[in-house]
């Protein structure tokens, strides 16, 4: 066992150092295992994310259909004032609204209507509630130029969707008895009306720039992690109906931003960065109602941007890479526009449309020729424009 | 450096954060202990810095499993032990894992930084072992295994552990008596 003690000694204490290299290669592997963890933490994060924008982005598509479908089916309904049967259409006098109704020329031999036995004159004005009761039907047998129908007491209230309440209490064969509608008071008809408008417009985009970094970038895998990116537009709108769905719209944009964020891995570090591309466009759209007097409009056309001012952002620093990138882009719109009278002559449209670029914007550098990294132009945006309008 | 005026605990503390400058206090403590154990397993200085550089990793990587209980000299030496059983097992599967052969003293196999003569000759003599006679005289002589955790460690007999750690034993004390007549 001395032996032993004595080998343990000698092992334990008289080896001497090991070599540097020993520590060093200690810390290159520790250097890996700090990068490699910050790199799975920024993927897992990103996988987060990722999920988290596209729950974001299903729920604001349904939110967006439920709001674009009750703004129809309310349109529909008789709450709203735009889905009212014109009066005209069943031979009268629109009235917009009845306080009082009368009987002015009554038919030739016949009774006046309240004077006949069982038909009591009521003042409408009266309160339901304080009238007396009646009888639901007339005592008297139908004959031609009177009114057959019951006689309920006539709730100023209900008389707005006046076409079911008149064809009640009109005369069924004389078309000569009128309706004398007093007070009239005009009510707001909201639909757009053919008359030329002009006003300011703003938009909120998510900007796509697709190339192969981008798409490369939505990869879990890639160490390019693409970030939705967003952008803003500003500038004015002028328009026409030119018939009775169709309107012709000119928009310009001052300013049209398209951006795409990235998180990129550089010197074994996570940054930042982003291509920012700053277009002033110009966009020819057709605006077609979707029913006839209808607020809801799909809207198609075109657009042609010319860039003025191309960046890299890289963490804090910025490039511009004005020279990569073609001036001119141009491409296709498409979208819906639901447009809302404020008050004459005020207008305001809201719209959600979709804009997709045809050429391939980059135009190259010494390393990469542009057919090499075709980059197309993609854009969703949220529309908000404030019009006055001029009538015809 | 002024290491030693850190506790372990403390030390294990920073290096538990990830700190380099703990780590390096850790390594610069342990290290010289730890490649001399490495060096009686491995029996080569080339080996021997691998295993040892391995072993601090996964010091370093697993530090947070050390709880304070027992001395991290003794965690530490735990890992060293492991990594080089596991080192030399991994070579065992292009080469005898027990050779009854001894092999020749390669020239390669002493470290020219042993200062004393003692050190340099229990190494060359430590080379010339049999890899599994020489693990097992290790884990005898330096850890204090018994026979019976030698074998099940190393998944062999606990007589083969025992005529091994005779023969290696007995090799050695051979070669170094020899050296010194």
């Amino acid at each position: 066992m001395e032996f032993d003690k004595w080998y343990k000694h000698q092992i334990e204490s008289n080896m001497g150092n090991p070599p540097d290299e020993a520590w060093e290669g200690v810390q290159n592997t520790l250097d890996t295992d700090l990068v490699w963890n910050r790199v799975v933490a920024e993927l897992d994060a990103r996988e987060k994310s990722r999920a988290i924008s596209l729950w974001a982005a299903a729920a604001s598509l349904l939110l967006l259909i439920a709001a674009g479908s009750m703004f129809y089916f309310f349109s529909m309904s008789g709450d709203s004032p735009y889905a009212q049967q014109p009066a005209q259409q069943i031979g009268l006098p629109m009235p917009a609204r009845m306080e009082q109704i009368s009987v002015s020329q009554p038919l030739a031999g016949a009774q006046p209507l309240f004077q006949r036995p069982g038909i009591v004159r009521h003042d409408h004005r009266q309160p339901v509630h304080d009238r007396p009761a009646e009888p639901e039907t007339s005592p008297i047998p139908d004959e031609p130029g009177t009114i057959t129908a019951s006689m309920n007491p006539l709730p100023s209230a209900g008389l707005r969707s006046g076409p079911a309440f008149i064809a009640e209490i009109m005369p069924p064969y004389d078309r000569t008895a009128q309706l004398q509608i007093i007070e009239q008071i005009p009510e707001e008809d909201p639909t757009p009306k053919p008359r030329f408008y002009i006003g300011i417009s703003g938009q909120l985009a998510n900007t796509w720039v697709v190339d192969g970094k981008t798409t490369a970038g939505l990869r879990n895998s890639d160490l390019t992690a693409t970030r939705t990116s967003y952008g803003q537009s500003a500038g004015i709108v002028a328009g026409k109906m030119i018939s009775d769905r169709i309107g012709l719209q000119f928009a310009f944009d001052f300013t049209s931003v398209k951006r795409q964020d990235y998180m990129e891995y550089i010197h074994g570090h996570y940054v930042a960065t982003s291509l920012d591309m700053d277009y002033s466009k110009f966009s020819v759209l057709t605006n077609v109602q979707l029913r006839p007097n209808s607020p809801h409009q799909a809207v198609m056309g075109f657009y042609t941007g010319y860039l003025k001012n191309a960046e890299n952002h890289i963490g804090g620093q910025v490039e511009s890479v004005n020279s990569q990138y073609a001036r001119f882009d141009y491409g296709l719109i498409a979208g819906y526009e639901y447009v809302r009278t404020l008050g004459d002559p005020l207008q305001l449209g809201m719209g959600a449309f979709a804009n997709y670029g045809l050429p391939n914007v980059f135009a190259g550098d010494e390393n990469i020729p542009g057919y090499l990294n075709k980059t197309k132009l993609l854009s969703f945006h949220l529309a908000f424009s404030l019009r006055y309008t001029f009538a015809e | 450096m002024g290491f030693d005026l850190y506790s372990d605990r403390e030390i294990a503390a920073g290096c538990a954060n990830n700190d380099r400058r703990y780590q390096e206090m850790l390594y610069r403590r342990y290290s010289p202990k730890m490649y001399g154990i490495c060096l009686g397993y491995a029996g080569q200085r080339a080996l021997a810095q691998d295993i040892l550089q391995d072993a601090f990793v996964k010091v370093f990587r697993n530090i947070r499993q050390y709880n304070g209980e027992g001395s991290l000299e003794s965690w530490i030496r735990k890992i060293v032990t492991n990594t080089a059983i596991d080192s030399l097992r991994k070579r065992a599967r292009t080469e005898p894992y027990l050779s009854e052969s001894v092999p020749e003293v390669h020239s390669g196999a002493v470290d020219p930084g042993i200062k004393t003569l003692e050190a340099k000759d229990i190494l060359t003599q430590i080379a010339r072992l049999p890899e599994g006679a020489r693990m097992v005289f290790n884990l005898y002589a330096l850890e204090g295994y018994s026979h019976q955790e030698i074998a099940k460690r190393l998944d062999i007999s606990a007589g083969t552990s025992k005529s091994q750690y005779s023969r290696a034993r007995q090799l050695l004390k051979d070669w170094i008596y020899k050296q010194e007549a």
